[in-house]
Formats: structure tokens, C-alpha cells, sequence
């Protein structure tokens, strides 16, 4: 079995540097693959042993024939505390060739950002919650942690501003969106980290637990509220945004169609549209403040109230009303069919495709993130702050369970609102294996 | 030859103006400056040509004003202009861009020649994108030129100055501005044309330095924008 290095942001910016040497670089590795030295250089990979393990990186559970727990705790980094981090790894290990079964998005280490942020270590807001002794512990699952990142997108606005301004800035962030269970239909508590670099002088490099929405409750894609039941942890504050999540009776109407019709599984899409603000401890002024919406394509799951804990699954739309006039209909259900033409029967019937079926093509691969406004107050201000989990509290010096913020001594307000552009939405992140719970 | 080049070879000489030169002169100068000129002037002019008389008195009269501002203008050599044409005005920054389209120019330079051939003067000019799509662009400055003539034979000048310059852009609810130190450089041509003297030139205006900033809020958008301004234009052109 070949040997990973110990990887940090470090080693991670080696790395891209290496790739950026061309030619040398390739007849370098090559010398060493011969040499037998079997050394991968990543941003990601097995850092100090003695490093103490944080909850996030025993929050995977392989399934079966899927990469060990080992295999996939050398993809990680070293967070700001000291601890060991899960991070970004592809969805197929490149050494053993086994298959993790879920996704991260795109690679870091082609991103701008990169040589600066490093390898980004999920759940250091959640594990920052603990130690800010708030009363509020909320850990989130692995697979959920998903990146993007853009380098060199164009920020504009229409009239006047439009005519002048011409914004470039590279981007790189990362959510924690579960789309596959019943965790977002009540939490509204989700790790973000957002990275911006623009041509303005503004940069931000902030990581905070967001509060998208309020807790115990969801916005269906169709309008409305639904109140689902409360939240982990019960005293999550609330907060600006909302998480839009497909609800059946939104969906009922235009994925079950006649014949000669297809369904619109685009209704199956989830919108988690975000507002962070950081705030200073005093005077409780905003210094930083972004909104990006990150959104999910056919995601593995629903709610229906009429089904335990809310969570229903769209790929048995595709059978269930088989028999009716009304059914869903298209190229998904067509997909579900061949994987199910393959399947044993089972009892005298074909065997239903389980949700969790790498050939389910409900499986939330598809994502995309709206870059909107990106505004700093912060012109006399240092450019590191130290805030709680939530982005409030921001002091100059650190304090228990504070997180690192990087802000620019910008004020960016010019009175126009200025926009980015969609990113990721072109890009398909399945591979071999993945599958839902993704 | 020209009109220019006879008036050029002229100006050591003192030699009483035309009926119709003292009449542009009186045109092309406000009656409070043509006061304030013939005050400023008159006395020194007299000063270095004869010694000071009692024919001062004829100050008094508005007629002695106009033919002393007016023997002044063509021994000092006075001159001024106004012109149009065409122009392109391009803006960019690290943050910003105005790509450089074509648009009306216009352009005023009042000056004076201390040599036959380089005149001196202040110029401002202004190009105005301003009509449809409801985003006025302009950019406007002002600057000191100079005009040299390489040649006393030949009518082709070569011009360049120093100045101000502001890019602007205005939808009536955002406003940006850029202002920055300029520097310009351009040719032309001078064509006696009744009376007149027409100078079609074409001009490079560069500067660079200067912040776009958002006049809503005051906050600058980038430190370092550079305005780049091509203009054609025919100035007419009084001696």
C-alpha cells in the first residue's frame, strides 16, 4: 500500500506549486515513482499522529465494499486548534481505487485561494461551538460538506455602475448542505466557509456556523412555511436566509403527469440561500456581511408529512404511481427503470431501487452557488478578527472557542449593489460508487 | 502664405490692426476682461515701448481701449480657439472599465505666442457620451499646451500639455469619478480660412493615477485608474 505524507496547507501549497512547475515536476515524480519512492503530495492526506482528533473525523461510516475509515481519515488537515480535520478527497481513492461512496465538489487546489486558505477543515466551526461553552453543540455528518470555488468571475451591476465597474474576484467555499436526510428540515445551523478575493482590495476569509433561516422549520420551493418540529440544539438562534427544501405537495403536481408528458424533476431542487454577517462584540456593528445561495439538483430526498420523520424519497416516485394515469415520468425514471431491470426479483416483484443505489440518479451531484453581494465595513478596522461560531463577538484577540476571520481594512460600500455570477452549475460531481447519503 | 505664417513673420514689428482684428478681439473677450486686460497690460506695454506721457488719458475712452487691447494682443500675440469633433474616452482599472466608444468632443483654449513659432496656452475640453441608454459617460480636463511649429514655412504643428482630467459615469442614481493628473501630445494643421485659421488635429490624452471613487459614498473602488482619450477634432482658431 503505498505511503501518503503528512499533509497540511503546507504541504497542500508545495503541491500547487509543483503543479505549476510543468514539465520538471512530471519528470521529477516520474524519477521517484522509479526510484520506488512511493510519497503522494496532496493537500490532503494523513497529518500527525499525534494530533488530537476532532468529532468530524469520526463521522463517516463507510458501507460496504467502500473505502475504510482509515483509507479516508488520511484525508485530512490540521485545523487552526491543532486538531485533525476531515477534508476535501475525490470520490474514488486514487491508491486503493475503492470508492468513498459520497463527494466533497471541486477540488481545492485548483482554486486561486488555495496557496492562501489551504485545505479547508470540516467541522472546525462545529468543534469551536463546544469549546465557546454556549450551550449549543451541534455536529453535522461528513458527507454534507460540499465545495465550490471560482477563480477570476466578474462582479457587475446594471445602470451607471455597470458602465464603470468591473469587479474580478476569485472564490472559494464550502457548505455543509445535507440534502439526503431529515437533518435540514430542522436544523438551520450549517458550517460555512467563504473565501473572496476581488480586484476592489475586498477579501474575506471567514468560517462560522450560519444560521440559514429559522430552526424547527423549512420554506417549501413553492412558497410557504412548514413546521416540522425542534431543532439540534433546541436553542439554535435564528437567522437571516432560508433553506428551501421540496415539500410533496409542491412536487405532486409536475413530476406525476400524463402520458405524453415528462415530469419536472427541476422542482426536486433545493435552495439554501444564506446571509452572514460579522459582527463586532462592541457596538455590535457589522463588519463583513455576504449572502451566497447554494443550490442542489435532485437531491436524494423530500418531505412528506405523511411519512415517519418527514423524509421521502424521489426515486420511488418513479415506481410508486406506476400503475396510475399520472405518473413521473422522464429521463430519471427511465434510469431507475434500467437499474432496476437488473435487480432479482423479490417476493414475485421487482425489488424496488434503494435510495442509497450509486445508480440512483437522485443523488444531489449537481449544485451550483450564486455569488451575491459581498460588503465590508471595515476601513479602520484590523484585517484579523476573532468572532464566536455564529461570526458575532468579533474582537481583536482571540478568546475560548473563537474562530480566525480575515477581513480586508476596506470599506466596499459604493452605494450600487453589486453581483456575481452562478458558479458550479455546468459541473457534475458523481463518480464511481457515489451515492446517496451524499 | 498663410494668414498665420504672415502674421508669424510679422509679430516683432508693431503695426496698427485691422478694423476687423480689433472687431474678434472685442468678440472673443468679455467686456469686463477686455477692461481688466487693457488695465493689466496697457501700462506695462507702454511702459516698455515709450515713457510714460499724458496720452495715458485715452484709457478714458472706449475706443483707445479697444485699439491699445488690440495692438497688446498682436505684439504679445494672443490667440484662441474653440473646436469639435469626435473623440473616444476608454477608462480602466483593476476594478473598473469603461470601454473606449466614440463620441462628441468639444474643446476652448485661450493663449498667447512669446515665439513666432510656439504658442502657449490653457486649454479645457470635454467628451460627451451622453445621448441614449440612460448612462451619460464624460471626461473633461483642463490643461496648459503648448503648440510648436517646426517649421516657419509650413502650417504642421505639434502640440502636447499638462494638466487635470475626471472621467465620469452618471445614471442619475450611481455616479463614479475618476480625476488624475493628464498629459496630452497631438498634431495638426493650420488652414487660413477667411479671416480665421482652421486646425484640424488629432490628440492623444493619457492619465493615470487617480481613484474611481463612488460619489454616493466617497469610497474608492480602485487607486490606480488610467483614462485613455483619442480625439479629432478642427479647432477655428483667432490670432
Amino acid at each position: 500500500m503505498p505511503r501518503h505524507t503528512i499533509t497540511s496547507p503546507h504541504a497542500g501549497r508545495r503541491t500547487a506549486l509543483a503543479r505549476r512547475s510543468g514539465l520538471w515536476s512530471a519528470l521529477l515524480l516520474c524519477a521517484a515513482c522509479a526510484a520506488g519512492d512511493d510519497t503522494e503530495a496532496g493537500p490532503t492526506g494523513p497529518v500527525a499522529d499525534d494530533a488530537p482528533r476532532s468529532v468530524a473525523l469520526g463521522a463517516w461510516q463507510p458501507g460496504p465494499a467502500e473505502c475504510s475509515t482509515a483509507i479516508h481519515d488520511r484525508y485530512s488537515t490540521v485545523g487552526p486548534d491543532g486538531k485533525r480535520y476531515p477534508t476535501w478527497h475525490p470520490p474514488v481513492d486514487p491508491l486503493s481505487g475503492c470508492s468513498f461512496g459520497h463527494e466533497h465538489g471541486r477540488d481545492p487546489r485548483g482554486s486561486a485561494l488555495y496557496r492562501d486558505v489551504g485545505d479547508l477543515p470540516f467541522g472546525y466551526a462545529n468543534e469551536q461551538l463546544d469549546a465557546a461553552n454556549l450551550g449549543l453543540r451541534r455536529h453535522e455528518d461528513h458527507v454534507g460538506h460540499k465545495i465550490e470555488w471560482e477563480n477570476d468571475i466578474r462582479l457587475g451591476s446594471s445602470g451607471g455602475a455597470g458602465a464603470v465597474i468591473d469587479l474580478r474576484c476569485d472564490v472559494l467555499t464550502k457548505l455543509h448542505e445535507g440534502t439526503h436526510s431529515k437533518d435540514a428540515f430542522t436544523n438551520n445551523l450549517h458550517e460555512l466557509s467563504y473565501h473572496i478575493r476581488c480586484s476592489d482590495r475586498t477579501e474575506m476569509h471567514v468560517t462560522v456556523l450560519t444560521a440559514i433561516g429559522r430552526p424547527g422549520e423549512f420554506e417549501r420551493t413553492c412558497g410557504g412555511t412548514v413546521r416540522v418540529g425542534p431543532a439540534t440544539p433546541v436553542n439554535s438562534p435564528a437567522g437571516n436566509g432560508r433553506r428551501k427544501i421540496p415539500e410533496w405537495s409542491c412536487l405532486e403536481p409536475r413530476v406525476l403527469v400524463g402520458a405524453g408528458a415528462k415530469s419536472d424533476f427541476g422542482a426536486l431542487h433545493e435552495s439554501w440561500e444564506t446571509h452572514v454577517e460579522v459582527r463586532t462584540a462592541e457596538g455590535n456593528r457589522t463588519i463583513a456581511s455576504f449572502d451566497p445561495y447554494f443550490q442542489v439538483f435532485r437531491p436524494s430526498r423530500y418531505f412528506d408529512a405523511r411519512v415517519a420523520d418527514g423524509v421521502a424519497r424521489p426515486v420511488a416516485l418513479c415506481t410508486a404511481h406506476a400503475h396510475e394515469e399520472r405518473q413521473a415520468r422522464g429521463h430519471e425514471c427511465e434510469a431507475v427503470a434500467q437499474a432496476m431491470a437488473g435487480l432479482a426479483p423479490s417476493g414475485g416483484a421487482f425489488a424496488l431501487l434503494p435510495f442509497d443505489d450509486p445508480r440512483s440518479p437522485f443523488n444531489g451531484v449537481r449544485r451550483q452557488v450564486d455569488i451575491n453581494g459581498n460588503r465590508l465595513r471595515n476601513a479602520d478596522g484590523p484585517t484579523v478578527w476573532y468572532t464566536d461560531p455564529f461570526g458575532r463577538n468579533a474582537r481583536p484577540t482571540p478568546f475560548p472557542g473563537s474562530i480566525r476571520q480575515r477581513l480586508a481594512s476596506l470599506n466596499n460600500d459604493y452605494g450600487v449593489g453589486l453581483g456575481g455570477p452562478t458558479i458550479g452549475g455546468s459541473r457534475n460531481y458523481g463518480g464511481p460508487g457515489v451515492r446517496a447519503p451524499n | 502664405m498663410s494668414r498665420l505664417l504672415s502674421h508669424s513673420k510679422a509679430l516683432p514689428r508693431v503695426s496698427r490692426p485691422s478694423r476687423r482684428t480689433r472687431g474678434r478681439v472685442h468678440v472673443l473677450l468679455p467686456r469686463p476682461a477686455l477692461l481688466a486686460l487693457s488695465l493689466l497690460l496697457v501700462p506695462m506695454a507702454r511702459g516698455a515701448a515709450q515713457p510714460p506721457s499724458d496720452s495715458s488719458a485715452r484709457l478714458a475712452t472706449p475706443n483707445a481701449v479697444r485699439r491699445d487691447v488690440a495692438l497688446l494682443a498682436q505684439r504679445m500675440g494672443l490667440w484662441a480657439s474653440v473646436g469639435g469633433g469626435r473623440g473616444t474616452a476608454g477608462l480602466q482599472c483593476d476594478a473598473c472599465r469603461s470601454d473606449a466608444g466614440p463620441a462628441f468632443m468639444v474643446h476652448a483654449a485661450v493663449g498667447a505666442r512669446p515665439y513666432a513659432r510656439f504658442h502657449v496656452g490653457i486649454e479645457t475640453w470635454a467628451w460627451l457620451d451622453v445621448i441614449g441608454n440612460g448612462v451619460d459617460r464624460t471626461a473633461r480636463g483642463t490643461q496648459l499646451i503648448g503648440r510648436f511649429y517646426p517649421s516657419v514655412r509650413r502650417a504642421a504643428f505639434v502640440t502636447g500639455g499638462v494638466g487635470t482630467s475626471r472621467f465620469g459615469v452618471d445614471d442619475g442614481e450611481a455616479r463614479f469619478s475618476a480625476s488624475s493628473p493628464a498629459v496630452s501630445l497631438g498634431a495638426g494643421w493650420d488652414l487660413p480660412f477667411r479671416g480665421v485659421v482652421l486646425s484640424p488635429a488629432i490628440t492623444l490624452m493619457a492619465s493615470s493615477g487617480g481613484a474611481l471613487r463612488s460619489a454616493r459614498t466617497g469610497n474608492a473602488v480602485a487607486d490606480a485608474a488610467r483614462l485613455g482619450v483619442w480625439r479629432g477634432t478642427v479647432g477655428i482658431t483667432w490670432f
